[in-house]
Order: C-alpha cells, then sequence, then structure tokens
C-alpha cells in the first residue's frame, strides 16, 4: 500500500500511469472471474500484482539470473502468452504445395523472359558537340595517328599512337622501329612487311 | 431446364469463332503500323536546338552547300557537325550584334563547345558510314529529306533497317549521278520506267555490290552494317 500511494504521485508521469490500479484495484470495465483470474490477467498493466509475482517466485537456481526483455514478458500475463502464441505458432503449416512451387517457376520464367523489355522504350534524344575550332588535320570519325616514344626503363621506345578527336584508343609499338615493345612475333612479322611493301 | 443463353447466342458463338482469326491479324497490324509509326521512330518531330539555326534561310535562301559545314562527309563515317568557329566565319561580319547569335559568339569567346540536339541517331548496334553512301550516289535528300526547306531540322525517314532494306535490296531506285548528291532539289526516288533504268546503269558504273541472293551480296549482308 505505501508503494501504491508513491505511484499515486507518479501517475503524473504517462508512463507510470500504466502500472497504477485504484489503489492497486482492477479497472472498473474489466470483466474477470474470480480473485486469482483477476490476479492473473491484469498482471501486465498493475505493478503492485507484478511485484508480487516477481517476489513470490521462486529465485532462478541454474545459470543465474532470470532474464526478460520487457515487463509484459515478466508479468507472465495470460494475455501475454496468447500475444506471443500468435506472433509465433509452434505449430505453423508446413510448406509443401506443389501448385506454389509451380507458380514460382513460371513466375521466374516468365520474369526472366521479359526482363529485356524494359529497355524498349524512346530514348531520350541525345547530344552532338562539336568543337570550338577543329584542327585542320582531325576528321572527326577516323583516327589521326602519331608517331611518338615513351621511356621504358630509361630507353625511349617508338610507338605508335592512334588518337580519336585527340582521344588516344590504341597504343602500338611503331612497326618501323626494332626497338618496339610488342612482342617478338610482332616486331619480325611487321619487318617483313615492310620488306614486302618494297 | 431453363436456357441461360438467349438464341442469338449460337449467332454470336459463330461470328466470334470465325472473327477471332480476324481480329488477331487486326491486332497484329496494328501492332506492326504501331512499331513503323512517328510515335515510335521519332519521326517528323522537330527538335528545338539550343539556337535556332534554320537551314532553310542558310541552304534554302543563303545557297551554301552542305558540304560548308558538314565537312567530313566525303571522307568519314560521320558527316560532321560544324565547329563554332565556322559559324563564326560568316557572323563575324554578317549579324554580328544578333541576340540569337548570342550563345554562338559566347561558345567562341570562352571555348565552351555548342550542344546540339541530335535529330537522326541510329542505335549503338548499327554501323553507317556517310562516306560511302555519298561516293556511291546516294543524295543527302534521298534520306534526310528537303533539309533547304526545313527551319527545324526533323527526321523525314523511319531510319528504321526496314526502310534501309528498302534502297540496299534495289539501290536503282534510289542511286543518283555524283555530280547531284548534294543537289536538294534533284528526285529523291526513281519511280518511272525510264528512271530506274537510269539507276540500273549508275548502279554498275559505280560499282554497288548487289551480288548474290538473300543476303550473300555486299549490299544485303547482315556483317556489312552489323559490325
Amino acid at each position: 500500500m505505501r508503494f501504491a500511494g508513491i505511484f499515486a504521485r507518479k501517475a503524473r508521469c504517462s508512463l507510470a500511469k500504466k502500472f497504477v490500479g485504484d489503489a492497486g484495484k482492477a479497472k472498473p470495465f474489466r470483466t474477470s472471474g474470480g480473485k486469482a483470474a483477476h490476479m492473473d490477467n491484469d498482471r501486465h498493466i498493475n505493478f503492485k500484482l507484478l511485484r508480487d509475482h516477481i517476489l513470490s517466485e521462486p529465485p532462478a537456481v541454474a545459470g543465474g539470473q532470470k532474464y526478460w526483455r520487457h515487463l509484459d514478458e515478466l508479468a507472465d500475463s495470460p494475455v501475454f502468452e496468447e500475444f506471443v502464441r500468435r506472433e509465433f505458432p509452434h505449430a505453423a503449416e508446413e510448406w509443401n504445395n506443389p501448385v506454389e512451387r509451380r507458380t514460382f517457376l513460371k513466375l521466374m520464367g516468365a520474369s526472366l523472359a521479359l526482363a529485356g523489355l524494359s529497355s524498349c522504350v524512346i530514348q531520350p534524344p541525345e547530344k552532338v558537340i562539336p568543337y570550338v575550332k577543329q584542327p585542320e588535320e582531325e576528321t572527326p570519325g577516323q583516327g589521326l595517328y602519331f608517331a611518338t616514344a615513351f621511356s621504358l626503363g630509361g630507353i625511349a621506345t617508338p610507338l605508335l599512337v592512334r588518337s580519336n578527336e585527340g582521344r588516344p584508343t590504341k597504343i602500338e609499338g611503331n612497326p618501323y622501329f626494332f626497338a618496339s615493345f610488342d612482342s617478338g612475333a610482332l616486331r619480325s612479322r611487321s619487318f617483313a612487311d615492310t620488306a614486302l611493301s618494297r | 431446364m431453363p436456357q441461360i443463353f438467349r438464341h442469338s447466342t449460337n449467332y454470336l458463338a459463330r461470328a466470334t469463332i470465325f472473327g477471332a482469326i480476324f481480329i488477331l491479324l487486326a491486332a497484329l497490324w496494328v501492332a506492326a503500323e504501331i512499331t513503323r509509326s512517328g510515335w515510335n521512330t521519332g519521326a517528323y518531330i522537330e527538335r528545338q536546338q539550343p539556337i535556332q539555326f534554320s537551314h532553310k534561310h542558310h541552304v534554302g535562301d543563303d545557297g551554301i552547300d552542305c558540304r560548308y559545314c558538314h565537312t567530313t562527309v566525303e571522307t568519314s563515317a560521320s558527316a560532321g557537325i560544324p565547329a563554332t568557329a565556322v559559324c563564326m566565319n560568316c557572323h563575324k561580319q554578317i549579324w554580328a550584334d544578333s541576340p540569337y547569335l548570342e550563345p554562338v559568339r559566347a561558345s567562341f569567346k570562352t571555348g565552351k563547345p555548342l550542344q546540339w540536339i541530335r535529330v537522326h541517331d541510329l542505335p549503338d548496334f548499327a554501323y553507317f558510314n556517310h562516306s560511302i553512301h555519298v561516293a556511291k550516289g546516294v543524295g543527302c535528300s534521298t534520306c534526310h529529306g528537303r533539309v533547304d526547306q526545313m527551319p527545324v531540322v526533323s527526321q523525314t525517314n523511319s531510319l528504321q533497317m526496314e526502310w534501309c532494306l528498302e534502297c540496299h535490296r534495289a539501290p536503282e531506285k534510289f542511286v543518283r549521278p555524283r555530280e547531284k548528291v548534294f543537289d536538294m532539289e534533284w528526285r529523291q526516288r526513281n519511280s518511272s520506267k525510264q528512271e530506274i533504268e537510269e539507276g540500273q546503269k549508275l548502279v554498275k558504273e559505280y560499282r554497288i555490290q548487289v551480288g548474290g541472293k538473300n543476303g550473300t551480296g555486299v549490299m544485303t549482308s547482315c556483317s556489312t552494317c552489323h559490325r
């Protein structure tokens, strides 16, 4: 009863209101039969009943602590048990209906076959962007070949670079030079080509 | 036992059974027409450009040749969009203060290129080369229509493979003398018997490789375009 007084004061806090009954009794509208049932059903909303229940339980033996996640679980009222049972049914039906599998396969097969259709839409218009001042030797669409070199281990290696609109697109060894960094086969072939072209 | 259906259901059932084939064919025909329609191909949509460049004025009225701006049409796969400097060649002196040309002058000053909207766009899996078509006597207006009459350029043909094959299977219907390739007023196709005969002569003269049957010649071979 002392504690009920304390909690009557604390009833100003909305959270504590849950656990305060009228001096420990149930609210008027609850229809429960018998004192025991009344105590069990209201344990999760009546702090005094909850407290009595916890203190009356024997202390946990093997393992020490009794773990609980929230006060409803600790109260262990029949209402909570019902809630748990509905949430996690122990004897749920097994999913072994063969028609379901066929439907699943049909759906997957159709999705795979029709997946490409997402691209069958009219594409947005593209932009075409020219130069501001086009270099004279540039032919857009055709590459411009540059004979250049780069340093490979300190030795200048001749390269033939194809550039499209200023972007280098293919870099290969210059076939007219012996010290090309391409494989020996390519070097000897290009050697033969130049010999034949003469 | 009471009849659920009225007697007229007999006629309706018979009509729909025979009509189903007709309805199916009609639906297929409608679908085919839609895929060829301008809604699908983008034909006849006038693409508004960042600058209101009028081909009708520059080509039709001023008589500028296509190649003055589209410089690489005879040498490259792409015909080329003119650089800002090409516009400024004339417009440094003509209409040098016009507000319509402000973006051109700004591009020339700042070095940022103009961003034109592409009108004729083939899908990336199809290879198209302008230079070979121009060299073999396909005129500009055959594919691009009467550009000299367009204040805003639109795509007049569907650019679908079916349309390309129309010429590739029978080039004598579309080929013209090389001197007339850039002539906007030349006929876009050869229709009369005499015109087709002229076309056949040109096909031989320009060595357009029509070759074998059903895809064995270069013109109708798949890998000519689908490289």
